[in-house]
């Protein structure tokens, strides 16, 4: 993993939706090189802090820094460039082919044809989706989609990586798929996975740190394992078991 | 060999253009011409050709028109008159027929017509601003209300005019071609020219938007600008068009979905196809007005349903690409 280096710092944000208070004045740190869950209960904010960190939504007080670097001093070529958000909602009908899709993804490049199409093609054996580039999208199955929207977000930037549940309606064995996805992103490609899950057992499993939120609730974020253990049961309002696996992994059950 | 796979559809739809442009420039109920000298010569350069232009910029400007604002909106019902846009242009004409500015003043429809069309374009543009974001839903919405209530509007008028007035409106709402010097041609460019090659632009643009506002934003898209130039290029084209050859029908919506059936579904190739496929396909359909009930000319709006329809539903039914639901 990285040295410890801040990507994203949070200070003193309030949000507020339809009069309601989201957040008020939180602060939080996200590691560089970090594989971060974004836990809690529905309608917790977790979306919405996703959506802030993207860029999507703007904070109604304090300043959010990226890199170091205040979030409202970029471009929207720069964040572009500097982070990806790969949104929980799959995009409707859409009758373009994978490959077309995952050329969108190359809105503001400078490669040339073929470099572009080299990328697609590389990006695509890192997730496995090659034999899908020339599918219509339309006819790809629930997972399939999602991975092609996946390998969109990879291409169009790998540093860091924002993802809004990923794994929701899909299968046990395509979620461990997912998950065990995103964590080659985050170990062979050095890439900040920052994603919303409601999995605890995942959490515990892949990820190394959390953030959990619950309403009215202070957001607490570090360590994954020490977050569950700690925190969880009280912030989700239900009794966690924990044990340890015959490979010595710690387990959470509900 | 590959090269060719990959530009088969370009190769196949020029080829298709070039033939039926020549053809329907030398053809004609009287048989063949092949000299531009005397008065046959005449009949080409000063009665077919400018004919010829103005369908095909009329065509090309309708489809691509069509083929940008479904994937705007998002749905494939739309057409370029689904704004609202062509109604307002028609209810500006059929006033100003009523009003005898088409006989007082040489172009007079025309003026009229493109001034009421542009006025419908900038309360729309603002109506879809309202919130700050665009939204897509109230521009249909509201773009179908200026339709209906520019179509009652044009009853009115109509009920108050004489027969002469009344059938020189029915004309003109028909869509037609005929009796167009280059004049009038050249008058449309300035309009259609930079509308048309903006819109074409817009496929990179077109293509992220199709998978939703957070990608296309979040993948540095500007969607708020993206919308209002094709808004803004669609409506204008439109207002241009209508208000010289009339709200030719169907055009805008067939053209498109005919390269989608052929399989061109990225924006980036299917709205310069639309362009040519469109202008070619209007050419045509002024041809068959031209020659079917010779001497007398079917208007270019009835021939494209009759033609375009049938044909359309054959292709629906052959091939199944639609996903439904």
């Amino acid at each position: 993993m990285n040295s410890e280096k801040k990507l994203f710092f949070l200070k003193n944000i309030s949000f507020s939706h339809a009069e309601n208070a989201i957040f008020s004045n939180i602060k939080l740190e996200i590691m560089q090189g970090s594989f971060t869950a974004v836990c809690g209960p529905s309608g917790a904010g977790k979306t919405t802090l996703l959506k802030i960190l993207a860029g999507l939504l703007s904070p109604d007080q304090g300043e959010i820094f990226f890199n170091s670097r205040s979030i409202r001093d970029y471009t929207q070529e720069e964040l572009a460039r500097n982070r990806s958000f790969v949104s929980q909602h799959l995009p409707g009908n859409i009758e373009m082919s994978s490959r077309e899709i995952l050329e969108t993804a190359l809105y503001y490049s400078n490669l040339n044809e073929i470099e572009k199409s080299h990328k697609i093609k590389e990006s695509a054996s890192v997730t496995g989706i090659e034999h899908l580039l020339e599918r219509r999208y339309s006819t790809l199955s629930g997972g399939e989609k999602r991975r092609v929207m996946l390998t969109r977000g990879f291409i169009q930037c790998n540093k860091v990586l924002l993802l809004d549940e990923p794994t929701v309606f899909l299968d046990i064995a395509q979620s461990r798929d997912m998950i065990e996805l995103l964590k080659k992103f985050n170990t062979e490609h050095n890439s900040t996975v920052i994603c919303v899950t409601h999995d605890l057992s995942v959490v515990a499993r892949y990820f190394s740190h959390a953030i959990l939120l619950a309403k009215g609730r202070e957001i607490i974020f570090g360590n994954a394992l020490n977050i569950l253990e700690k925190n969880a049961s009280s912030y989700f309002n239900v009794t966690l078991e924990s044990g340890l696996s015959p490979e010595g992994k710690k387990y959470f059950l509900a | 060999m590959i090269f060719f796979q990959k530009y088969r559809i370009w190769f196949f739809t020029s080829l298709i253009a070039i033939i039926i442009l020549f053809l329907s420039l030398v053809l004609g109920p009287g048989g063949l011409i092949l000299t531009l000298e005397g008065p046959e010569g005449k009949l080409i350069t000063h009665i077919r050709l400018p004919r010829i232009l103005l369908s095909f910029i009329a065509g090309s400007s309708l489809a691509v028109c069509g083929a940008a604002l479904q994937g705007l909106l998002r749905n494939p019902l739309v057409s370029p008159f689904t704004l609202g846009v062509a109604s307002g242009s028609s209810l500006g004409a059929v006033l100003a027929i009523r009003l005898g500015l088409d006989i007082i003043l040489p172009g007079g429809t025309f003026l009229f017509s493109l001034l009421t069309g542009m006025i419908v374009l900038i309360a729309l543009m603002g109506f879809s601003l309202k919130r700050g974001q665009f939204g897509a839903v109230s521009v249909i919405l509201g773009g179908v209300t200026i339709a209906s209530f520019s179509s009652s509007a044009i009853m009115f008028i109509q009920y108050t005019s004489t027969y002469n007035e009344s059938f020189r409106m029915v004309r003109w709402l028909m869509g037609n071609m005929d009796f167009v010097t280059m004049k009038q041609v050249a008058g449309l460019l300035p309009l259609t020219i930079p509308a048309v090659i903006a819109l074409a632009l817009m496929g990179k643009s077109l293509n992220l938007m199709a998978l939703g506002h957070e990608t296309a934003l979040t993948s540095g898209l500007n969607v708020r600008r993206s919308s209002l130039i094709i808004l803004g290029a669609t409506g204008i084209a439109v207002a241009g068009v209508v208000s010289i050859a009339g709200p030719i029908s169907f055009v805008g919506i067939v053209v498109p979905h005919v390269l989608r059936l052929s399989g061109v579904h990225d924006n980036r190739k299917l709205l310069p196809l639309s362009i040519i496929a469109g202008g070619t396909f209007l050419v045509f359909c002024d041809f068959i007005g031209r020659i079917i009930l010779a001497p007398a000319q079917l208007p270019t709006g009835v021939v494209t349903s009759l033609t375009g329809g049938p044909f359309f539903i054959f292709l629906l039914w052959k091939v199944r690409v639609y996903q439904e639901n």
